[in-house]
Formats: C-alpha cells, structure tokens, sequence
C-alpha cells in the first residue's frame, strides 16, 4: 500500500556538486560558481513554484488533474484502479477528462501543496495522508468542505466516521474525502507460537514482553520480537502508540504546546528502547533495521513477531516461507505495568494513516473534482482499491457490497481503524517524524553496539527534539 | 559581455539576491500563499541559528562540514597528486589504469552513495567482511549511524574526490618540458629531489585551484550524505547543505533556511578569497 506522507516531506534533490569541472577556472568562475551553489541551495524553494502544471480546462470540455504518489508496492494495480476511475468519470461527465499526475515520491504531492499556495495554480485534487492534512489547509490551499458539497458526494454519513473525523479540526471543518484507510497491527507467526506454548496474540504490553521472552533466548541470539528502529517514520508511529496509551500527548490538544520531553514520553520510548535492553526479546542489531528488513526477517522466520506494522505488509505474506503460519492482531492497548486500562481509557491500537482527496481551493472545476471524489468513494472503485494495493475501504456501502474487505485478517485492520485515534491537528506535526527519529537514533546507535542505552543522553535528546518543535509551533505563529 | 551578464543575473545574481532578501524574513509555509504577509524580521534568522544554545542551532552542523570538508581534501589532495604523478610515467596498462581511476569522477553522486551504503552494511558490507578477513576490530560496525558516520561519510568522499584532484594535476604534469626532469637528471638529482624543485613548483597554481574547488566541492556536497546516510542523519554527520534541506523541506522555514544558505556561502568565501589572494600573487 502507499504510504501517504505526512507534511513537511523530503523532496528528492540533486546535491549542488560542481564535479563536472575538469578544466582550470577563472577568478570569476569561482564567483559564479559559489554564486550558484547558495542559488541551488536556497533559490530553489523560490524556483520550485514554477514547476506544476494547471488542471484548467482545454478544448471544448474540461480537464481536472489529480496528484497521486506512485504505489510503491502495487504500480500496475494502481493504473488499474485509476483506469477504472477515468472511465467511470468520462461515462458521467461526457465531454470532460481526468488527468492522473503519478508522481513517484510521496513529497512530490506535499511540495506540490506548496507551490499551488504560492502560485495558486496546480491540481484539482491531491491525494495525501491524513497527516498532512493540517499543513494543507494551513497554507490555505485545503479549504472545508461545504454541506452542500457533503450531500453531492452522498452525504458524510457515507464514510467510516474514523476516517472521517481526521479530515478536519475536531471533526469539524472537514477539508479533504477519505479514500482508503491503513493501520498499524501486531503480525505474528501462529506455528512458533504454538511451538513455544503460546496460545494467542498479547493484548497487553505485558503479555508481549512476556510472549516475547517466551520465545527469545538471547544467549542463543534467538529474538522473538523484530523491530525497525532505522526505519524513519517507525519511531512516531511506536512512541506516538505507547505514549497515547499512557495519556500523554505529543503536542497539546489545541495544537500549541510541544510535548516530546513529557514524562509519558520518557516512559514509551525507555519502554520500547527497554525491548533490546533490558528484556532481550530484540536483536540489538535490528536497532539498524528498516521496515523492509523487519517484514524479510519475520517472512524468514527470524523471529516470530512485530507489532506497529503497516497495512502494506501484508502484501510481502502470500507466497513467502509464513504464507500459511501468519496472522494479524490488534496492538496490545495496556500499558506496560497494568493489568487493564485504568479509569476506563479506551483502547487504542493505532493512529489512521492510508489516503484523502483535498480539493484546491484554487481549482477552476471544483464541481467535476467532486463529482471524481463521489465516484472514488463507490464500491467497485473501493473494492479495486483494496484488492489492489491494500487499503482498508472508507465508504460504509462498500463493507456492504463487499463485506470481503473486512473480514478475515482485515477484520483486525477494519477495528483497528475503527477504532483509531486522531493525530493532533496541528501543522507542525509532521515535523514529529523527524525529530523523533533524530532523537532516538543515537540510543538505537548505543543499543546497537553495546546492548544498553544511556536514559540521561535519551532526555537530552528529547529536550533537543522538543525544543525544535517548539521552534516550529513558534514559527506558525510568525 | 552584456548576454553573458544576462544569463548570470537570471542564474546567479538574481537567486543570490532572493536567497539574501528571504533570509530577512519570516517566510514559511505559513506564509509562502502571501509573501507580503511573512514581514522582515532583520537579522533574527542569524541570530537563532548562530546561537549556539538555539533549537535552531546550526553550529553543530557547521563543525562537521569544516571537518569533513578539511580531513577530505587534505586526504584527496595528495592521493590525487601521488595518482597523477604515476600515471604520468611511461608502463603498460598505462591507457587502462588512467580509464580505471576515472570511475569514481564519473559515477554520479547518488551512484557512489548507494555503493558506499551497500559497503558499509552492518555486518554483511565489504568493509566489515574486509575486516573481519583481516582480523581487525569487531565483526559488525555500525558504520552509517552513530559516531562512525562521519568517518563513512569521509571514506566515501575522498573515494569521490580525489580524481578530480589526479585529473587537474595530470593537465599540470603533462604541461612540464620534459627537458626539465632532464637537465635535472643529469645533475644528479634523485626523484624526490625532482618532484619538490620541479613537479611541485610546476603544478602549484594548478594545486590550489584544485584545493580551492575540492573545499568548495566537498563544503557543498548533498547528495552524497543525503543518500548515505538517510534522512536524518546521525547527529555526527549532520553537513550544513542537509541542515539546508532539512530547514527547508522538513521544517518548511524558507526564512531560517536562506539564513544557513547565506552562512554557508560565507563560510566558501574564506578559500574563495585565499584563492584570489594567491593568484594576484602569483601574477605579481
């Protein structure tokens, strides 16, 4: 499945080398030169708004563009849901047509929401996760979607009310269309086990280090649990999990306040850091692993299961060494240390990632883009969808049509979904990916090399991270 | 003169000055729908990121940039000379070792950086299969994050810098009469002799340009940390140009980031004014 980026993404750039020189360079060809590198360097978020296109009309009916990132995962499945799509729309708006923008990486989308505020031209709609939503309507590009335009698309009560609710502040002012839905969830290998006398999936943290040792002996470099602490996104998505279940937050509930450095935080991530350091149920050398590897580790029966996984992994299953020996369950929900959840917190397995539409508020055909978005929600498009890159439908008429797509493994993904927490709407959160990643990288480092992880130098790490946020939350208000 | 000075204000002087004219200002993604909205904020954008105990910070990434840039050239610099001066002699498979120690001048950044990832992989890379063949130091070397990275970083740079060093210098030898090494030679004096009283000397205007440009280069470089290292990179190898693309990119704050872009340009200044220093003298 794609992975939609959150906001502030990286944008593939070429490094402003000058390694074509191979001839001696005049005084001024040295100043042209240095001229040039902080042109690259700095000139380019200037530049970079003259490179998208229009989706205005052309002949006698009209175009609309559509910015979608590549599947990563499924690119022919892809063409075929979109193919689906332009057919649909061209039999409904005679005279009119789709134009699919498939650009390769995710951040081309988020800088193409830049360059449409400061050009206000681009496409008609965007496709982009969930989380970038905020920073979306913040640059004034994402507009709310009006009541009346909700009726057109078939009224909200047509969408999994989840997915729904990350598509505006507080579940109101909805700027963008669900699309499709992931989620994260344990996988496990239902044989190792049954081998080591494990009946089924821990629902608290304390039954998986318990599961985990169950299945680990580290004198042996056997490990239960794989883990992707290179993986630059994994580290929000772990302790994002671990610290709402605790009650903390990342950044306050009205979006203002950076809350890296919180006590809840310090206990999610010396938890979660504590799974190679204190109870062995890790690989310290999985501290340098990315997803790929943790999903190749677990299909090669290295070890017997990892929690906060992504929809998309189930792709990597079918005919792999696991085919017939993997499951999915739900995140465990109970913090580590209790038995339930106090005070009747509700369970949360998982944050909602996966795709929205967000039409332009500088879209010359807002009509035909919604007509698009009504028929993207319908559930042959939807079912395709599903079938074809894994995402968890979002129109409540699909599970209906095809009540498939939540069943089975996909019954764990549709309650995880369903029961899936907000982000905070706030347009700075997307710079919690990297800066969580940045802050635990040296103790994965540490961990890594010696097996044990320094708390002091990790609170140092998340003051620095915090700090930055704060600088961030600061720069909203500039 | 006039097209030419044309083509750099639109491609140099223009970008420069808006990179300038941005630094001044607060914009952001916030504000990049209205510029006039962002307003001037003076010098604050340098302020905070030269304050050393700033979230914004940038003199971190500043040290490592110097030291990556200084240790690698001072690296390249002599394996490229020591490269030139070899194959500038006469021996079979001459034609071949020149086309070879081309390679890594040819190959693009990216290219290098994908190889240099592929060599040190944890465990299952050349350099720690090397390692362990040789019995030296642990079986598994985190060489792409923490403290080591840096040292990746280096490796794979000088590896990516030292031809185009070898190839400037072997324009410079191939420039010295021959009779020179002659009359040299017939006056008793030994290679080491010939090397510092005629190659040096010979190839020295052509040396610092190549020092100049190889500081300038490695100052700037990107692509290769960005791709070596992933995104974000450890802390010890954070360069100023991915800090530059981090504040622009991740944290979306065009203001702060023209302001590192500036310091950056300033910071290239120093060997650019050595260079020009050297070479009035050098016509005097």
């Amino acid at each position: 499945m794609t992975q939609h980026p959150s906001f502030p993404q990286a944008t593939e750039t070429t490094g402003n080398s000058i390694k074509g020189l191979n001839t001696p360079m005049s005084r001024r060809g040295l100043l042209k030169l240095s001229g040039l590198s902080v042109a690259a360097v700095t000139g380019s978020s200037v530049l970079a708004g003259c490179s998208t296109g229009s989706g205005s009309g052309s002949g006698g009916g009209k175009e609309i563009t559509v910015m979608i990132s590549q599947s990563p995962t499924a690119p022919e499945g892809q063409k075929r849901i979109l193919d689906l799509m332009r057919r649909k729309f061209e039999a409904a708006h005679p005279g009119n047509t789709v134009k699919f923008d498939v650009v390769q990486l995710g951040s081309a989308v988020s800088s193409a929401v830049v360059n449409t505020a400061a050009t206000k031209e681009g496409p008609d709609i965007f496709e982009i996760g969930p989380n970038g939503l905020p920073t979306g309507a913040a640059t004034g590009v994402f507009t709310p979607i009006s009541d009346s335009e909700w009726s057109d698309l078939g009224g909200k009560d047509r969408y999994l009310p989840s997915m729904l609710a990350v598509t505006g502040k507080d579940n109101t002012d909805h700027v963008a269309i669900p699309y499709y839905a992931s989620t994260m969830a344990m996988y496990y290998n239902k044989k190792m086990f049954a081998d080591a006398g494990v009946a089924a999936a821990p629902t608290t943290w304390d039954d998986f280090v318990e599961t985990g040792q169950k299945l680990s002996d580290a004198s042996q470099g056997r490990f239960g649990v794989g883990e992707a602490g290179a993986e630059p996104s994994h580290a929000w998505h772990v302790i994002w999990l671990l610290t709402t279940q605790l009650g903390g937050r990342l950044i306050s509930a009205d979006g203002r306040t950076a809350q890296l450095n919180t006590p809840e935080v310090m206990q999610a991530v010396g938890f979660w850091l504590d799974w190679i350091a204190k109870y062995k149920i890790v690989n310290p050398k999985d501290a340098t692993n990315s997803s790929a590897q943790q999903i190749q580790q677990f299909v090669q029966k290295q070890n017997a299961m990892f929690p906060c996984g992504f929809t998309q992994a189930i792709s990597s299953m079918p005919g792999s060494p696991v085919e017939n020996e993997w499951a999915l369950a739900g995140n465990p929900t109970v913090p580590y240390g209790q038995q339930q959840l106090q005070g009747g917190a509700k369970p949360v397995q998982s944050y909602l990632g996966g795709a929205t539409w967000a039409i332009s508020k500088f879209s010359k055909n807002r009509d035909l883009a919604l007509g698009l978005a009504k028929i993207m929600g319908e559930p042959d498009v939807q079912q395709l969808t599903w079938k074809e890159v894994g995402g968890l439908p979002t129109t409540n008429e699909t599970f209906t049509a095809h009540p498939e797509t939540r069943e089975g493994d996909w019954k764990v993904i549709y309650d995880a979904a369903a029961g899936a927490q907000a982000t905070p709407w706030s347009p700075s959160f997307g710079q919690v990916s990297p800066l969580l990643a940045a802050a635990v990288k040296p103790s994965f480092s540490e961990l890594a090399a010696t097996g044990t992880y320094s708390a002091d130098q990790l609170k140092v790490q998340l003051d620095t991270a915090n700090e930055k946020l704060k600088a961030a939350l600061n720069s909203e208000k500039r | 003169m006039a097209p030419s000075f044309a083509l750099m204000t639109v491609v140099s002087y223009i970008p420069l000055l808006l990179a300038v004219v941005i630094s001044v200002t607060a914009l952001s993604i916030f504000t990049i729908g209205d510029v006039w909205q962002a307003g001037l904020v003076g010098l604050t954008n340098y302020l905070d990121v030269l304050n050393p105990s700033g979230p914004l910070s940038v003199l971190g990434p500043l040290r490592n940039s110097v030291l990556f840039t200084v240790i690698t050239t001072l690296v390249a610099v002599p394996l490229g000379v020591a490269a030139a001066v070899l194959v500038n002699q006469q021996f079979p498979g001459r034609a071949l070792l020149r086309t070879v120690m081309l390679i890594p001048f040819i190959l693009p950044d990216f290219v290098t950086a994908l190889i240099w990832r592929l060599i040190f992989q944890s465990g299952t890379g050349a350099a720690d299969q090397v390692l362990r063949f040789l019995g030296i130091g642990a079986d598994y070397n985190l060489w792409l994050i923490g403290p080591n990275a840096f040292w990746a970083l280096t490796i794979a740079s000088v590896w990516s810098a030292w031809p185009f060093v070898y190839i400037m210098a072997l324009a410079a030898l191939q420039a010295v009469p021959a009779e020179y090494y002659d009359a040299a030679e017939v006056d008793g004096a030994g290679r080491l002799r010939r090397f510092w009283s005629i190659t040096l000397p010979a190839i020295k205007p052509t040396l610092v340009l190549a020092l100049c440009l190889s500081v300038i280069n490695q100052f700037n470089s990107f692509t290769l940390p960005f791709v070596l290292l992933g995104h974000p990179p450890a802390e010890e190898a954070n360069v100023l140009p991915v800090e530059i693309y981090t504040t622009s990119f991740t944290a979306n704050d065009y203001g702060h980031a023209s302001a590192i872009a500036v310091v950056n340009l300033l910071v290239l200044l120093i060997p650019i004014a050595y260079y020009l220093k050297k070479a009035r003298s050098d016509e005097n």
